[in-house]
């Protein structure tokens, strides 16, 4: 049997997850090397728009229903490159670690590949139990508690989440007799208004804690500085996006009435850009700050969302795919740092710019493409986000931009504490610089980061008839 | 034979693949960095004096949707490039000598055209998201070569706020070109400057203001330029006197008719132009360091530049652009020989008398030093003539400028007074080689570069005011005595940099957000925090519910038949005797039963 | 002096009052050998009434049925003093108050 690639994109992690299990200890990081390269090199070769679909559980309507289109495949390239990556900045972890990542990322390609809700919510849910375990097993000092708070955070958030797609699915089975997890035949669900608001908070109360946005953000610091350095990466770089992929994707699409009223929503995202980079400053774990830049970024692209325009929309796609690739890079820098020293305490640091000057340079080239500098990528899609944003509400603009002053604020001043300056602590002095390994982890990012950058032209391109699908549905 | 005339677009890229190059190279900064920027300036040269027929504009592919990635050249643009190429190509040649066996070399000349390249980038843009590449690069230069000492402590501090008020400035160019983007349907120059005039278009037309102010220097974001002073002194000749500091006033120039269009945009940029004139003038009076004495100078003369852009003449505005280019330019690096031949000295009061140590210097720097004080005959005087003569319009602004010229006269005066007369009692040696034979062009520069600027009709009673005014400055100043209170006042730099110390980082950056940690820590958890104790409480309860009462039953029925079975356990005695009176009595009991039946 | 015929009434009285004080004694005493004994007592009582209505009814039954019952008796009587031997070797005493292992 012949599987289609998307199936292969969940099986050859899950296969490999086990076959990690059978490998021995010597050769587990090479296998996992392997497997996830294959991973990407199929990613990077689907062909889309595609559908595949297979029967399931008929009994209640599932089906194995996986669709590919712009969106998906940006997205599954992203998680597959960033698994990859991931496994080559942990060498010599245990076979159970390689095979934790390797599931994390079959359940995100499942998120971001199907088009079935059941399908949708088991991946959505089954990506928790291996990063619960990455975190807790393999985490820093306060792992336990990180990883219940995480999990338990999220998975309360998931139930509202599988109660507004139960809802759904009655109503859809009410009015047309068929019982069906379909995401397509759903689109046609005629709802009450009242009906409509109901799921679409509870649908939003999920992805709101997954993105994760102001308020239910407190479960991601403690998550970001206790996991490994791969599970930072995979958390930031993959999971956030599944909550705004579920916007983009089910939200919008099944509720457009319900979403065009949710203005509030905007509001929301420009208070997490804004509170997520003024917190920043106050930070003092290197983590803990990246994490709360993330709520800040991952705000820029939630208000893409609710500008519920398409320019807002393929800007907040665009940001997204670019939040994966900066911030990613920004967790494995630190993962670098810390395999040196074993300390995320930003005082710890000082002066590594003289001994690491190729760390310094590949810190900056991830600094400003995360604060959004031209010819990076940051700045294509925060500025795509801030024109659908002032094309809705001129306001949310003005608000939203003063987050770019505070990015550049955070960040400069993480640099200057960490890179520049004397060097303060003799252990800072003789560090290595990055190796072969380092630069060739960091090498493919920063030349994804400079392509967008220049040239993203591409990027819109793909997704424009997705982008263009959802607004149509918003505003027919 | 290529047609440089319309591969005009070409002119950053020699700038851009010199940075690659010695970056790459991590070697040869001396010659390729110059040798890129000159190709840069004889390609701009050719394509200046060639005949052009209008703009020339070329388009290199559509970058975002509906922004295309597109170069423009008129006469504007190219001035700037020659300007730009121009006074680079001789700060590049200086660096050499100043920076040499400096650690580092080739990173500073990778950063120095790195710096060029989006300087032209900047020039050449001809819509406002290039420009912005342009802006927001020199901005990246700037820091980085600010910071170019970067193991030491304060040197960082100084960059990152010259980043981050630059920074403040560029969110309000966001929102200007994001209104500019909608109502124009692009950000094309063209197409921008044909908007009539509305309120939305003011206030489009004032953040783009803002940001100006942010990247030349003017209220309220001038408080970095000073500090940026820490950076090597031909970088602060280059980029802060030069160069980046006039990207305000090109993006006035190139956007003139859209600020004719709403008049009260350019009465508010000549207002801030005059007033930070004034406040930045007095500072200098004031000031010990020679490089920040430089340096309220230059945003003093900024703010002139922004008064004439904000009344509409733009011409005069461009043409101090030019000339102060060439004086300011040749101030900063004989300073730079001062300080470099004094071992780092920057301290006016500790010098002195170097007159006759530093024959060339001092007669360079005079001859630049009254080039800025507006001496009659030098590029300066002409140059601030024609900003003088356009703010006739209005009689305040007249009075400011002249009060402006002279107490830069004075400050000037003052200035040269101290480093080069008196008694000395410092080893210099004058400079040599790189470092004193770029200075020439930039001295003849300063000296005619006047007559080739726009002629001015009727201006003879404003010249002849000028030039007394100037000259009144240069002989009083060294005999002016400040009120204490004043000095004071002027030595605080008007308590405006230390309004924003306490305000922007004492407050906001640091107890704003260590407030805001802990509200997100204590306050803001609690949602998830509430949840856990209410359900771990209720837990308990069930938990309690369960043993007591679930279990309670399972329990008691069991004792039920315990305590029941209590009594008919004391049957067993074990004894025998015990049992064969049971079985005696059953047996009587039954017998006696059947027997009454 | 006329002396009453001794009639089968003579012989149940006799049975009854053996039996009443073999019953009375098993349960009175407190010494196994005792207990036996009266059990002995209680089944030959059993044997006399047997005897008396055999010849009150002038059928052998009776008395066959006596002769099981005294078998019986003799077994009982020495399973019973085999019991008694290993319970005095082991418990030391004859005395049923003290062997009381299976009270409650």
């Amino acid at each position: 049997m012949v599987l289609a690639a998307m199936t292969l994109l969940l099986v050859i992690p899950i296969l490999g997850a086990l076959a990690m299990l059978l490998t021995p200890k010597r050769l587990a990081w090479y296998a996992a090397i392997l497997i996830s390269a294959a991973t990407l090199l199929q990613a990077i070769a689907l062909n889309f728009p595609a559908t595949i679909r297979h029967n399931w559980i008929p009994a209640i309507g599932a089906q194995f229903l996986l669709t590919v289109d712009g969106i998906s495949y940006l997205l599954v390239t992203l998680t597959a490159l960033m698994t990859l990556l991931g496994i080559l900045a942990s060498p010599k972890m245990p076979r159970t670690f390689y095979a934790m990542l390797l599931l994390l990322a079959a359940g995100c390609h499942g998120v971001f590949l199907a088009h079935d809700l059941l399908l949708f919510f088991i991946c959505f849910e089954a990506v928790l139990i291996p990063m619960y375990f990455l975190i807790a097993i393999y985490g820093a000092e306060d792992r336990r508690r990180a990883a219940f708070k995480f999990i338990l955070y999220t998975v309360a958030g998931s139930i509202a989440l599988l109660i507004g797609f139960l809802t759904l699915y009655v109503q859809h089975a009410a009015q047309t007799g068929i019982y069906t997890f379909d995401l397509t035949p759903l689109l046609n669900t005629r709802l009450t208004p009242s009906t409509e608001r109901l799921v679409f908070w509870a649908l939003f109360l999920g992805f709101a804690i997954k993105i994760p946005m102001f308020p239910f953000h407190t479960w991601l610091p403690d998550a970001h500085t206790q996991a490994p350095t791969a599970g930072s990466v995979m958390l930031a770089a993959v999971m956030l996006k599944m909550g705004t992929y579920g916007f983009l994707r089910f939200s919008l699409p099944l509720l457009p009435k319900a979403s065009l009223d949710a203005q509030i929503l905007a509001a929301l995202s420009i208070v997490a850009i804004l509170y997520g980079g003024w917190i920043c400053l106050a930070q003092t774990d290197w983590k803990r700050l990246i994490a709360y830049s993330s709520v800040s970024h991952l705000g820029f692209c939630t208000l893409g969302i609710f500008t519920l325009n398409s320019t807002g929309i393929s800007g907040s796609i665009i940001q997204q795919l670019n939040h994966g690739i900066s911030t990613g890079l920004l967790f494995l820098l630190v993962g670098f740092a810390y395999d040196r020293r074993h300390t995320r305490a930003i005082k710890d640091y000082g002066g590594l710019a003289k001994g690491m000057p190729g760390f310094a340079a590949v810190f900056m080239i991830a600094l400003l493409s995360s604060i959004g500098l031209p010819l990076l990528n940051g700045f294509v899609g925060e500025f795509t986000i801030l024109r659908g944003a002032y094309l809705a509400q001129p306001w949310w603009a003005a608000t939203a931009v003063i987050g770019i002053i505070l990015a550049a604020g955070y960040m400069l001043s993480l640099y200057r504490h960490t890179m520049l300056g004397p060097v303060t602590n003799e252990a800072n002095a003789h560090l290595p610089d990055l190796g072969f390994r380092e630069w060739l982890i960091a090498s493919p990012l920063i030349a994804w980061s400079i392509w967008i950058g220049v040239k993203p032209a591409y990027y819109f391109q793909i997704i424009a008839e997705p982008v263009g699908k959802i607004v149509e549905r918003l505003h027919p | 034979m290529v047609n440089l005339v319309s591969n005009f677009w070409w002119i950053p890229l020699y700038p851009f693949i010199g940075s690659l190059l010695i970056a790459i190279l991590r070697r040869g900064g001396a010659v390729i960095g110059p040798a890129a920027i000159l190709a840069a300036f004889l390609h701009g040269l050719v394509v200046y004096s060639s005949p052009r027929g209008g703009a020339l504009d070329h388009t290199l592919y559509q970058w975002m949707p509906g922004i295309a990635f597109r170069l423009v050249a008129d006469d504007l643009s190219l001035l700037m490039v020659l300007i730009i190429t121009g006074v680079g190509f001789l700060i590049h040649v200086y660096s050499i000598g100043y920076m040499d066996k400096e650690p580092g070399f080739w990173r500073y000349f990778a950063y120095l055209n790195f710096f060029v390249f989006f300087m032209l980038l900047l020039v050449l843009a001809s819509n406002l998201i290039v420009l912005y590449a342009g802006w927001e690069g020199v901005g990246l230069a700037s820091y980085l070569l600010i910071g170019f000492h970067h193991d030491r402590p304060t040197v960082n501090r100084n960059a990152n706020k010259a980043f981050l008020y630059n920074r403040a400035g560029d969110a309000g160019f966001l929102i200007g070109t994001l209104i500019l983007l909608t109502a124009a349907g692009t950000t094309e120059f063209t197409a921008i400057n044909q908007l009539p005039g509305s309120p939305l278009m003011l206030v489009a037309a004032l953040l783009l203001a803002l940001a100006a102010t942010g990247k030349s220097a003017q209220l309220p974001l001038f408080v970095w330029l000073p500090d940026a002073m820490v950076g090597p002194t031909p970088v602060s000749a280059l980029i802060h006197a030069a160069t980046m500091v006039t990207a305000g006033i090109y993006l006035f120039a190139r956007m003139a008719p859209f600020l004719a269009a709403n008049p009260d945009a350019g009465l508010v940029i000549a207002v801030i132009g005059a007033t930070t004139a004034l406040i930045a003038a007095t500072i200098a009076l004031v000031e010990h360091d020679i490089k920040r004495i430089l340096a309220y100078s230059t945003i003093s003369q900024l703010g002139l530049m922004f008064l004439a852009a904000g009344l509409g003449a733009t011409q005069a505005a461009i043409f101090h652009v030019a000339t102060h280019a060439f004086f300011k330019a040749l101030l900063f690096l004989c300073s730079g020989n001062i300080i470099h031949a004094l071992k780092g000295e920057q301290d006016i009061r500790y010098m002195g008398g170097l007159r006759d140590k530093m024959p060339w210097t001092f007669r360079l720097m005079v001859l630049g030093g009254l080039s800025l004080a507006g001496f009659p005959g030098l590029a300066g005087f002409f140059s601030k003539d024609a900003i003088l003569i356009a703010a006739t319009q209005s009689p305040i602004l007249l009075a400011v400028g002249f009060l402006v010229s002279f107490i830069t006269a004075a400050y000037v005066s003052r200035m040269l007074w101290a480093v080069f007369f008196g008694v000395y009692n410092r080893e210099a040696h004058e400079a040599h080689g790189t470092m004193l034979h770029p200075l020439w062009p930039l001295a003849i520069g300063s000296a005619i570069a006047g007559y080739f600027g726009p002629h001015q009709e009727g201006a003879w009673p404003i010249m002849i005011a000028s030039a007394l005014v100037s000259i009144a400055g240069l002989y009083l100043g060294r005999q002016i005595r400040l009120p204490e209170l004043l000095k004071a006042f002027f030595a605080r730099k008007w308590f405006i940099n230390d309004a924003y110390e306490v305000i922007l980082v004492k407050t906001t950056a640091s107890r704003g957000s260590s407030t805001l940690n802990w509200i997100d820590q204590n306050i803001i958890d609690l949602l998830p925090r509430a949840t856990a104790f209410f359900t771990s409480t209720a837990s308990l309860i069930s938990g309690w519910f369960d043993s007591s009462v679930v279990d309670g039953l399972v329990k008691t029925t069991a004792s039920a038949f315990s305590v029941a079975s209590y009594p008919l356990r004391l049957a067993q005695t074990g004894r025998t005797h015990n049992y064969a009176l049971v079985i005696v009595i059953t047996v009587a009991i039954s017998f006696g039963w059947y027997w009454l039946q | 002096m006329s002396f009453t015929p001794i009639t089968t009434g003579h012989y149940l009285v006799l049975s009854a009052a053996l039996l009443l004080i073999g019953t009375v004694g098993l349960l009175m005493r407190r010494n196994v050998i005792i207990m036996l004994m009266s059990i002995e007592l209680i089944l030959n009582a059993v044997n006399i009434n047997l005897v008396a209505f055999s010849r009150h009814w002038q059928h052998v039954t009776g008395q066959v049925f006596a002769i099981f019952v005294i078998t019986v008796a003799v077994a009982e009587a020495a399973v019973g003093l085999g019991i008694l031997i290993a319970l005095f070797r082991n418990r030391g005493t004859v005395l049923s108050d003290e062997i009381d292992l299976l009270k409650w």
